[in-house]
This record gives C-alpha cells, sequence and structure tokens, in this order.
C-alpha cells in the first residue's frame, strides 16, 4: 500500500513546460497538518494522482529546485500594524508568503490497489493541472518506480540533466545512493553511472 | 544484400566512405560492389552506357558510433548494461565508417578490372559481392584447365569460394611466396606443385631444396587425385650424395669462384688454360687435365710459379664428391614434362649450393634459348624452377655464384619458357630485381619490418591497406597479387592432398624421450646392495 496516506505536500500552481512544473507548498494557513520541511526537501520523489481515461494513473517526479517568495521583500513604506498584529490585518499579505518548488516530471505508472504498476519513464502525453495535488512518494515506491522490464532503469536520466542543469548530478547522485543501497545486485552498474557523472559534471567545471 | 550506404568520397582518388550499421560481414579486404553506367565499346564500334557492377575493396574500418569508454568502466558490467539503465537502447548503437577502393567493372573484352574513374554518388547502395563473381573476376584461371586451386578467399566461410590461379601466367612470369617462418611457405609451394602435377598440367618442375621439406610429395604418385588414364606425376628426390657437377659444365666465372684467392697472373694461367680446354669441346676434363694444362700455359707464358701455386688450389677446389670429370645431373633426367624432381641440399654447404643453382640453371637457360632460337636442344617444353631459402640464391649482397644466372633468367626466362619461384622467409635479403621481377606473389605472414619494407619495395600492385594485413595474417594464409590475378586478395591456402614434411620438432618430446633412454642405459652398473658379496661385507677382516 505505498501510495496509501500519503503527506500532501502542495499542489500545481503553473508550469513551465511539459515537463517541468512549479508546486506551491501548503502553509499552515491551507492545510491543517502542513508538510515538514523534510517532506518536500531537495531531491524528494513526488506524484501526482490522476484518472486518465478511466485508469488511475501516478504522474511521478521530482523536485529539483526550491524558490522562496516575499512580496514584502524590498517594501520599505510604513505600516500601520504592528508585526504581530498584521495576521489580522493583512492576512492576504501573509498568504502571499510562498515556498515554490520546481518538479520535473519522470514519468508514469497505473496505480492498482494502491501501488504502482508498468512504471514507464517516458513523457506522459497527459498534462499536469493547476490545483492538482502533489504527494510525497515512499522510499518503497521510488524503487518500485524504478523497476522497469525486470531491473533497474533510469531512462529519465537525460531529462533531469536537461530540466534541472547544474543541480542534475546531486539529485542523480541521491538517486542512485537511494537505488545501489536497495538493488545490491545492480550495485556495479549503477556505480558507473554514478561515478560518469560525477566526473562529467566536475570535470566539466575543471576544464 | 544491401550492406551499407556511401556517404561521401574518401581522401585518396578512388576511394570512398560507406556507412554500415553492422560490421560482421565487412572485413578489411572484402569485396563489395555498386551499379553504376559506364560507357562500354560495342563490337561495332559504337559507346553505349551499360550498367555493370562496379568493384571495390573494403581497406579500413572505423567505429563513428558507439558506446563511450566510460560505459566500460567496470570490467564485470557490460556496456550494455548500463546503456539499458539509461534507456538508451542496445540494439543497433554501433555505427561504422567503412573505406573502400574502387577497383573497377569487369570487362569482358580485356579480362581485367577497368576504372571507371569516378567513386560512387553519396546514397549509394553498396551490396556485398558474391562469390561466383569473385571466383570469376578475381583471376583469369578455368577449373581443371591448366589452373591451380590454391584455396578460398579469406573474408568468405571456409570452402565457400575456390580461388585457381593460372598456372601458365605465374610459371612464366615467375614467382615468389614470401613469409616468416612458421607461416606456411614450404607447405603453400607444395600446394603449387601439386597443381602443376595434376593431369591438367602435367608440368616440367625441379625443386631446390635445401631443408629436405619436399619429399613426402613423393605420395604424388600413388594419389588418386593427380591420376588420369595412363598419366600419373614421376617425382625423383635426389640427395645430395648423388648430386654431382660435371667440371667441364663450371664456367670460368664459377671456377674463379671456388678457386681459393687467386692472384692476377694465377687468374691469368687459368683463364687461358680453361678457355683452351673448353675449345678442345671434350666433355669430360678431369682435375688432372686441368692441371696438366694449367701447367702447359704456365710454361708456355713463363709463369710456372702461377702455375704451381694454381696446383694445388684447383686440387683443393675440386676433389669434392661434388665436381666430377664425368658424372653430372643430366637435364633429361631431371626435367620431364608430368616429373618433379626435389634435389634435397640439406647436407651441401652453401656456396656449393649456389654453385649447383648456379650450373644447373645456365645449362637448362642455354638449352631453352636453344630450342627457342630453332637450334638442337636437351629441353623442347618450358620448366619450372622453384628454390627453396631464395635469398641463399639471390642475395641483396650479390655474392652468391648463382645471382648472375637468377637475374638472366628472371628478365628474359619468359621469352624461353623458364620459370622461376623463389620462396624466402627474408625478402630483405634477396636481390631487389630479383624480387621485382617475380610477377606474382604470394605473401603471407612477415613480422620483421626490414623484410616488409623490402616487400612494400618490391612488390608493385598492392595497396599499403593490405600490407597492413601482413604482421597479422596466421598461418596459411596469404595476400595474392601480381599478374596471375586481376586485383589482389586475401586467401587461404587450402590442405596438402600430401602430407607436410616441415613440422618443428617436439622437443619437449624429444627431450623426454632421450632422457629416459640416457635412464636406461647403464646396464652394467648394479645397486650396491645387489654387489656379489654385499652381505657380509660389513664383517670385520679376519
Amino acid at each position: 500500500m505505498t501510495l496509501k496516506n500519503n503527506i500532501e505536500i502542495g499542489s500545481v500552481v503553473g508550469s513551465n513546460s511539459h515537463i517541468d512544473y512549479v508546486g506551491e507548498i501548503y502553509t499552515e494557513t491551507m492545510r491543517e497538518n502542513p508538510p515538514e520541511p523534510t517532506d518536500f526537501e531537495f531531491g524528494q520523489f513526488v506524484y501526482v494522482s490522476k484518472e486518465v481515461q478511466g485508469q488511475q494513473r501516478a504522474f511521478v517526479g521530482i523536485i529539483y529546485d526550491t524558490q522562496l517568495v516575499d512580496p514584502d521583500q524590498g517594501r520599505s513604506g510604513p505600516r500601520l500594524a504592528q508585526p504581530d498584529e498584521q495576521n489580522i490585518f493583512q492576512p492576504s499579505y501573509v498568504d502571499e508568503k510562498q515556498v515554490l518548488t520546481g518538479i520535473v516530471l519522470l514519468g508514469h505508472a497505473k496505480v492498482e490497489d494502491g501501488e504502482l504498476v508498468d512504471p514507464e519513464h517516458s513523457i506522459p502525453r497527459w498534462t499536469l493541472e493547476i490545483d492538482d495535488v502533489v504527494q510525497k512518494l515512499s522510499d518503497e515506491a521510488v524503487t518500485r518506480f524504478h523497476e522497469v522490464d525486470g531491473e533497474v532503469r533510469l531512462e529519465y536520466y537525460q531529462r533531469i540533466v536537461d530540466v534541472a542543469g547544474g543541480f542534475a548530478e546531486d539529485i542523480l547522485s541521491q538517486v542512485l545512493t537511494h537505488l545501489k543501497q536497495e538493488k545490491p545486485g545492480e550495485a556495479d552498474a549503477l556505480d558507473v553511472i554514478q561515478k560518469n557523472l560525477e566526473w562529467q559534471t566536475k570535470m566539466g567545471g575543471v576544464e | 544484400m544491401v550492406i551499407g550506404i556511401v556517404s561521401k568520397p574518401g581522401e585518396n582518388t578512388n576511394e570512398f566512405v560507406i556507412v554500415t550499421p553492422d560490421d560482421t560481414e565487412i572485413k578489411t579486404g572484402e569485396f563489395v560492389y555498386y551499379k553504376g553506367d559506364v560507357e562500354v565499346q560495342n563490337d561495332d564500334g559504337s559507346v553505349v552506357e551499360q550498367e555493370k557492377k562496379i568493384f571495390a575493396r573494403v581497406t579500413g574500418r572505423e567505429q563513428q558510433r558507439g558506446f563511450p569508454d566510460q560505459f566500460m568502466a567496470d570490467p564485470g558490467v557490460s556496456p550494455d548494461a548500463v546503456a539499458r539503465k539509461l534507456g538508451i537502447s542496445t540494439e543497433g548503437v554501433d555505427l561504422y565508417n567503412i573505406t573502400a577502393t574502387v577497383i573497377g567493372y569487369y570487362d569482358e573484352k580485356l579480362n581485367d578490372f577497368t576504372n571507371p574513374r569516378i567513386v560512387p554518388k553519396p546514397g549509394t547502395e553498396i551490396r556485398l559481392a558474391s562469390d561466383s563473381d569473385l571466383e570469376e573476376y578475381l583471376t583469369e584461371a578455368v577449373p581443371e584447365e591448366g589452373s591451380a586451386f590454391i584455396g578460398d578467399l579469406i573474408h568468405r566461410p571456409p570452402e565457400q569460394t575456390e580461388i585457381h590461379l593460372p598456372i601458365d601466367a605465374f610459371a612464366s612470369t615467375h614467382l615468389s611466396v614470401l613469409a616468416s617462418t612458421g607461416s606456411g611457405k614450404s607447405y603453400t609451394a607444395s600446394v603449387l606443385i601439386e597443381e602443376m602435377m595434376q593431369p591438367d598440367s602435367r608440368a616440367a618442375v625441379l625443386v631446390l631444396d635445401p631443408h629436405g621439406e619436399y619429399g613426402s610429395l613423393k605420395q604424388m604418385e600413388e594419389g588418386e587425385k593427380f591420376q588420369d588414364g595412363d598419366y600419373a606425376p614421376e617425382v625423383q628426390i635426389k640427395r645430395p650424395e648423388s648430386i654431382q657437377i660435371r667440371i667441364s659444365e663450371l664456367s670460368l666465372g664459377d671456377l674463379f669462384s671456388i678457386i681459393d684467392d687467386p692472384s692476377d697472373p694465377q687468374e691469368q694461367v687459368l683463364a687461358e688454360a680453361w678457355n683452351q680446354l673448353q675449345s678442345e669441346e671434350d666433355d669430360y676434363i678431369s682435375i688432372n687435365d686441368l692441371q696438366n694444362k694449367v701447367e702447359e700455359v704456365g710454361d708456355e707464358k713463363d709463369l710456372e710459379s702461377s702455375a704451381r701455386a694454381l696446383d694445388w688450389r684447383i686440387d683443393k677446389a675440386l676433389d669434392r664428391d661434388l665436381f666430377d670429370h664425368s658424372n653430372h645431373l643430366s637435364l633429361s633426367e631431371l626435367l620431364e614434362p608430368g616429373q618433379c624432381t626435389v634435389l634435397q641440399l640439406d647436407t651441401m654447404d652453401q656456396r656449393d649450393q649456389q654453385m649447383m643453382v648456379s650450373v644447373l640453371f645456365r645449362k637448362i637457360n642455354q638449352e631453352r634459348v636453344a630450342h627457342e632460337k630453332g637450334r638442337e636442344s636437351e629441353l623442347e617444353f618450358p620448366v619450372f624452377g622453384l628454390l627453396e631459402e631464395g635469398h641463399r640464391f639471390a642475395p641483396a649482397d650479390g655474392d652468391a655464384r648463382s645471382l648472375p644466372v637468377l637475374s638472366t633468367i628472371l628478365s628474359e626466362g619468359r621469352k624461353f619458357g623458364v620459370g622461376i619461384g623463389i620462396i624466402s622467409q627474408r625478402p630483405s635479403k634477396i636481390d631487389d630485381d630479383v624480387l621485382s621481377q617475380c610477377k606474382t606473389q604470394i605473401i603471407m605472414q612477415i613480422q620483421n619490418p626490414l623484410d616488409q619494407d623490402a616487400v612494400k619495395k618490391g612488390v608493385e600492385d598492392v595497396g599499403e591497406d593490405l600490407l597492413d594485413e601482413l604482421p597479422g595474417l596466421t598461418p596459411g594464409q596469404a595476400i595474392i597479387a601480381g599478374d596471375s590475378v586481376n586485383t589482389p586478395f586475401l586467401s587461404r591456402i587450402r590442405n596438402r592432398y600430401t602430407e607436410h614434411d616441415a613440422e618443428s620438432l617436439e622437443a619437449t618430446k624429444l627431450w623426454q624421450e632421450s632422457w629416459k633412454e640416457q635412464q636406461r642405459e647403464p646396464d652394467g652398473m648394479a645397486e650396491p646392495e645387489d654387489e656379489e658379496g654385499a652381505s657380509n661385507r660389513d664383517q670385520p677382516l679376519d
């Protein structure tokens, strides 16, 4: 039951492309139990559950970026209220402080009985929509998402590199380390990929 | 089957580049073709365009696309496994650029390839040449009609092709078999002899065999392949003991070369004496005759001391088993159509071997010239002589009695029907002219760089691409080039019908046997306990 009782961490509020979405993290004004910072950390796998053509599907992505938005930043004019009372007098202002996350879509899978089935690392044909709820994907489900045709795969590899740019190495490295622990039988091949990634990223900066 | 597409012209004229997804079929030296329109002349003289298969030889191959080296960082992980994890297809990944050189289309009138002098356009489909086309076009030989079945093409499956060489061509324009030790030169030469002795050729072959490797050719006499009605080849093996040179058949030059360091006056006396003896037209000159004549001339010319000094020198030079006043190798005994004579020279001194070759081939040449000029002759048919260790008889440093006569035969022999086959593992030690006069070349594995250079210089029409293969050839594989073939190719020499004699000794086996033999030898010795009186030898003497 990997997709049950998962924490809802936010909702989709926009996108930069078909695979690059912006999510807004829930705050305490939106949810009674807002997510903890560890729930939407850098490199966290997330998913959006949607029904497509009568079939429940999970669109799996990963948080590759975070931006803090504070509309008050740089506004130097005087306030009528004391800071403590601002919540009462200017509730919308407080609402506007946002944590936005960049989510790159990695693939999709069918959901059957709360489990990911037949994961595919291709770009989904269907788009997410505004207000779709983004949920945290459990470690167990992360591993499941990477089992394609009986072996561990990261077919989305290049897409992360393209979208996340300089952050890609850290994200992929985290994923690879996780998968190496979960699937020791395939650790050697994953290690080749990880070392190559490190070499390219780090040497790319030196050369 | 289309195996690739032309992508662009190559660096050199006649060269073009093919892109192919799969390299399994295409090896260096392989033949491919494309179809193109060429202008050909009709029988009535009109020029028409005709679609022809234009053949090309693959000269190089390099990978254009493949998995990066980084995928191979862990020897325990295949690059395929890494690629699969990254969602990269593992099939059809490798892409090769193949370089090919145009040979041309086969011109039925010329019986040779004609180069259209234009490379195919990008996008042209390239196909693998068929076995039957290659069998037909690579050489002009017709099976069973004076041809030598030499083997098959190296880049095709074993025995799928049959390559025949025209015996007429290499027997008249000479042949060289060049290869380092152990790569199969004498094997190849034996295959050629086997072919020449078959009923469709019945050649007159003389083999100079300094190592005694050709004895097993005797089996041809019984071999089924060699029989046809009344015909069966005759193989004569001559041992050094039975090989003699008649003194009167020596030339003055031969004589000078074996006389120990003669002074000018001595040479003068000897020359005069020899000329006088020759003019007497005596076929039987003994050592005594020569010594007497030298004395006579010495007296006449007032050079008695020189004559005396020559006396013992003549003795030393000629008083040996090799020379005789009457016995000799008669050409009619040595050379007959349908007969292969093997002169085994293994115990003969190298200088004597050279002398033998010099005397023998001079005589052969003289008789053949006489025949062609319409004079009486012992040899009314062409002959083919095969010289193993060719560098001994035609050395680059010129220090051999046999060199001048071989040079003469190699440059003029084709007119008079004397063919020479030079076999050697040291092409760099063979006289340049001799090597370049051998118009058919069978070149096998050669690793020595000096020898490789010699082959490159001496062999004209073999491309660099093929010569680059030389160090990598395995025993039994050969490049065949020259006048007998329409274009050079790589071939696998066929198995011999007769057994092969020249295998290396099995040293470890022989050592073991010899050691055991020695252990058994001391029969006369006994263990101390077995000696008489051993039982009571420790008793005190009374």
